[in-house]
């Protein structure tokens, strides 16, 4: 999962390589809403609450 | 002014690479495996410095500000969360300190520290000067050293945490 996210920022610093620009912002985006994502999956598990 | 913008993005790129080794070295030397929180903190940073890139290779533009500025703030989250976790009197001590402080209070001193520089390129920042040249050296030293440190850092967490979550301490506890 953790590693993942790292394939998806390699993947985002290829579409800057290859000048696609609105691509590779997107797979950024993505990329740090995912991290969030995991920030609130291991908060609500290492607490065992529900939101 | 352009030059002075472009020469700052690269070393906003630069210095976060530099915090990414440092961390390196305390997982290799001092065998510090990174937790989940830590990995997440090491996203956040590469988030920055890939802002940073897009600024280098496609001209700067707010856009490239705006994805920094998202990293920062969700690293920072992160940095906040791991110090609010261990901040109790009595709470025992996670990791080694560094300089008086722990790695994660540090990789928020670093956010911080990014927020206030990219708000300072801002100030910086015209629509209407052409900003988009061929990278030089330092740029092309800060493209190359975000793609090695982005990739060593995919390698050793695969190593770790293989395809699943990572361990909460990633160390052997008594």
């Amino acid at each position: 999962m953790m590693a993942g996210l790292f394939f998806l920022f390699l993947v985002a610093l290829f579409l800057i390589l290859f000048k696609k620009r609105n691509t590779a912002i997107l797979a950024s985006v993505i990329t740090i809403f995912l991290c969030l994502g995991m920030l609130i999956h291991h908060a609500t598990d290492i607490l065992k609450i529900r939101l | 002014m352009i030059k002075l913008q472009r020469t700052l993005n690269a070393l906003l790129a630069l210095v976060l690479m530099g915090i990414l080794l440092a961390a390196y070295y305390q997982q290799y030397f001092k065998h510090e495996l990174p937790c989940p929180l830590c990995i997440l903190q090491r996203l956040g940073m590469i988030g920055v410095s890939i802002g940073a890139i897009m600024n280098l290779r496609f001209g700067i533009h707010t856009k490239h500000y705006a994805v920094s500025l998202l990293s920062a703030f969700v690293g920072g989250s992160v940095s906040v969360r791991q110090i609010l976790l261990h901040i109790c009197p009595g709470s025992p001590v996670f990791g080694i300190p560094v300089f008086g402080l722990n790695l994660y209070t540090w990789a928020f001193v670093a956010f911080c520290c990014s927020v206030l520089a990219i708000i300072g390129l801002l100030f910086l920042y015209s629509e209407k000067e052409e900003s988009k040249l061929p990278l030089n050296w330092l740029e092309k030293l800060a493209f190359f050293a975000v793609i090695l440190l982005t990739l060593a850092n995919f390698i050793t967490t695969l190593n770790e945490c293989s395809l699943g979550f990572c361990k909460d301490v990633p160390w052997p506890q008594p």
